[in-house]
């Protein structure tokens, strides 16, 4: 008999055994569930809201902001600068040969949030109308657009689930007046956590003649060093140029300590749940002790007996981790979840529980399976044979 | 005595399994003591530096970046049981390299030097500087250190905010120096004159971020913010105002609704470790009951053997939650004090007893189901091993 077939017949014995100690097993399939179900559903949240911004920055655009700026809201561009942006080198055309760059302005707005009715702000913000060709991500969903010179909003899928008082038709109070919604949009990433409206409408009803920051679309990404060349040459600017995809990744420090925060109350649950488990091994190697010697005296190898309870181990904790994945999957696909900033206003993302989460989560269990199961496997090789078959 | 001696045995019984499930028992509580003790020292923390503060923040209801006109400082001064307002108007800014970040702070000079802000000591002499130069600046200490600067000096500061020249450099002139008298605030800002500020500033002219209200009696905040919010409704400049204390919590909240997060994370990590806790301890217990009837062959009284078995749990249980809470408060407490730079947070009384609460109803429960067993023992069939 080759030694595979002898530790595969060890291991299928053991795991035959298994049904017959329910509630040992439970304590490892249990214990591990809930550490893989609280990291995976904490990660989602953190990764929903990281990957909502991370796709909101493209490589083929750009956006300039105020010199020494980096954040829309603190930034402010002239009408005279906006220009010389919009001629830059590299600017994509829209179909009608304008440049396609989206000259844009900030607002923030007090709304109640559905969940608890406490005022939190939301980003409003005003676009240039070849905003359509610079961002060609954005959808409606159902509406119209807005209509330069009225007050009219369109709103983000995801940000209509998270407020009140944004469905089709509601009036809004912005500075200078009712505001009414007339379409829904969808983009797939963060900017579906916004309000959008026509930059100039929006420009006067807040009294300002200058704007936040010019977003512009490239011909190729690879064009994006000449545009800023041009840009930081130029003595008649003062800007700050950068890719859109930089720009969106330096907003996720938030969503990165989150992140850091899942794996942190991962690791200490999941000691809690290993010394469970480790218990739980433990206890079945001795329940074990008379069949295990038994096997070691009728000339198995003391190998398989450690692959037998290293497989049981890892498979159970396997079983915890799915189980634990498949808890979170439920309770939050398609959900949505807002993280904000004390400065800035909410990132709304909707909720994807994704293979990659789902790996770690069933890699974490696994990891807790071969620890939990590795001290008691080495124990039960140790097994001093005789005196085990005497404790019959 | 011989009781304690008693549960002593038979909480080391089997070593190994009792230092493992402690340790179980112990991260629970670790996580417990963090994720709840955080929650409740923060909110206490709020509360300590700006509950003796009695003050309340107005700011515009409608848009939060839109700003206040300053002319209606003389309104609310104007609402009984307000002793006296101040402006609230800041930007950042940058020290020759975007790394270097500076708050600036534009301040009303004239009432500073009536009303004293709490907390902040000025230098000999600063404030009535800043009136004789425009572009003066008062310095906290901190930052005065980490860049080397010296009252007299001139510092160029970047900012987004532009002046009417179209630059976004704003240079000031040190005359003086700030310190903070207590460990929650911080001398890392720098006062500017809000006149030369506000002239200078090409957008926003004569608006101010937020005011702030210091009023007589704090149990009357709730009715003076409801009274300044009714002096602007309607009008173009509605206002929202909320206690210090409130307007931190909102804040806070506004990164998401963490508390409900954690309140959900911490169900799942209790439900979680204990179930695989109490099923261990159980599963011990059940497999004494040989024991117990050995016990009870011997004299002992049901009730006392339901007293011994519970102990055993209890102790087990409460020694392991009080180090998972210890180390909390000891290890991860100043580290997350550190991550937010707001010193060492205190541990809650409260969370402790919280804490020993669930871990005696932890022991109840676990102890429930081999006291059944025991009650209704046959002692013969229980020797016997049957």
């Amino acid at each position: 008999m080759n030694a595979f077939r002898q530790m595969t017949l060890v291991t299928a014995m053991g795991l035959r055994t298994v049904p017959q100690r329910p509630g040992r097993a439970s304590v490892v399939v249990i214990g591990i569930a809930g550490v893989v179900g609280v990291l995976v559903s904490m990660l989602t949240l953190g990764a929903s809201v990281a990957e909502s911004m991370r796709a909101a920055g493209r490589e083929d655009r750009a956006i300039v902001l105020r010199n020494g700026v980096d954040h829309e809201a603190e930034s402010a561009i002239f009408t005279a600068e906006a220009q010389t942006i919009a001629d830059a080198p590299g600017v994509a055309r829209t179909e009608d040969g304008k440049p396609a760059a989206s000259t844009e302005v900030l607002a923030t707005v007090n709304l109640p949030r559905k969940l608890d009715g406490a005022l939190s702000g939301v980003l409003v913000r005003g676009m240039s109308p070849q905003a359509a060709s610079v961002r060609r991500e954005i959808q409606l969903q159902s509406g119209r657009m807005f209509t330069p010179g009225l007050r009219e909003l369109i709103v983000g899928r995801v940000l209509q689930e998270q407020f009140e008082g944004l469905q089709l038709g509601d009036q809004v109070r912005l500075s200078g007046g009712e505001w009414t919604i007339v379409g829904v949009y969808e983009t797939g990433d963060m900017w579906e956590s916004m309000l959008l409206t026509d930059v100039a409408t929006l420009m006067s009803a807040y009294r300002r003649n200058v704007f936040s920051s010019v977003t512009v679309r490239l011909t190729s990404p690879a064009v994006f060093d000449v545009f800023k060349n041009a840009l930081t040459t130029d003595p008649t600017l003062s800007v700050n140029v950068m890719r859109e995809s930089e720009y969106y990744s330096k907003g996720s420090e938030l969503s990165g300590a989150f992140i850091i925060l899942s794996y942190v109350i991962g690791a200490i649950m999941g000691a809690g749940a290993l010394f469970g488990a480790l218990n739980t091994m433990y206890s079945t190697v001795s329940a074990r002790g008379v069949e295990i010697a038994t096997l070691r005296a009728i000339g198995f190898p003391a190998s398989s007996v450690v692959v037998s309870v290293l497989v049981e181990a890892l498979l159970l904790a396997l079983i915890g981790g799915l189980a634990g994945a498949a808890v979170s999957w439920a309770l939050l696909s398609g959900g949505t979840f807002a993280l904000g900033s004390p400065s800035g206003s909410a990132v709304a993302a909707e909720l994807r529980v994704t293979p990659q989460l789902v790996g770690v989560g069933v890699a974490w269990a696994l990891i807790m399976g071969l620890f939990g199961g590795l001290l008691p496997a080495l124990r039960a090789a140790r097994l001093p044979i005789a005196t085990a078959l005497r404790a019959v | 005595m011989k009781y304690l001696v008693l549960v002593w045995a038979g909480l080391w019984r089997k070593p190994a399994r009792t230092v493992l499930t402690s340790m179980s028992v112990v991260s629970a509580f670790l996580l417990y003591g963090a994720l709840s003790g955080t929650m409740v020292s923060f909110d206490r923390w709020v509360g300590q530096i700006t509950g003796d503060l009695a003050v309340l923040w107005t700011a515009s209801r409608v848009d939060m970046s839109a700003g206040l006109p300053i002319g209606i400082l003389p309104t609310i001064e104007r609402i009984p049981g307000v002793q006296a307002v101040d402006i609230q108007q800041g930007f950042n800014s940058y020290f020759q390299d975007p790394k270097n970040g500076v708050g600036v702070e534009a301040i009303d000079v004239a009432r500073r030097i009536r009303y004293p802000r709490p907390f902040f000591t000025v230098s000999e002499g600063a404030l009535e500087a800043m009136q004789r130069v425009r572009t003066g600046a008062i310095v906290g200490t901190e930052l005065m250190e980490k860049y080397g600067w010296k009252v007299g000096d001139r510092v160029p500061l970047t900012s987004g905010v532009i002046r009417k020249d179209r630059s976004n450099i704003w240079v000031f002139d040190i005359v003086g120096t700030f310190d903070v008298t207590r460990t929650q605030a911080r001398a890392d800002q720098v006062w500017v004159n809000y006149d030369y500020f506000d002239e200078a500033r090409a957008f926003g002219n004569g608006t101010v971020g937020g005011v702030i209200s210091v009023i007589a009696d704090p149990g009357q905040a709730t009715r003076i913010a409801a009274e300044i919010d009714k002096a602007f409704a309607n009008s173009p400049n509605e206002t929202l105002t909320r206690s210090m204390g409130d307007l931190i919590r909102a804040e806070i909240d506004q990164i998401t609704d963490i508390k409900l997060i954690i309140d959900i994370v911490l169900s799942a990590v209790l439900f979680t470790l204990l179930f695989v806790t109490g099923n261990t301890m159980m599963q011990s217990t059940v497999e004494r009951i040989p024991e117990l009837a050995v016990l009870k062959t011997y004299g002992y009284t049901d009730p006392v053997i339901a007293a011994l078995v519970l102990v055993e749990a209890a102790a087990l249980c409460l020694i392991s939650a009080l180090i998972g809470i210890g180390v909390a408060a000891t290890v991860l407490f100043p580290l997350i004090g550190a991550a937010f730079r707001i010193g060492t947070l205190p541990m809650d009384a409260s969370v402790v007893v919280t804490g020993v609460v669930i871990a005696v109803a932890l022991a109840c429960v676990i102890a429930l189901p081999p006291l059944w067993r025991v009650r209704r023992l046959n002692v013969v069939d229980a020797l016997a091993g049957r």
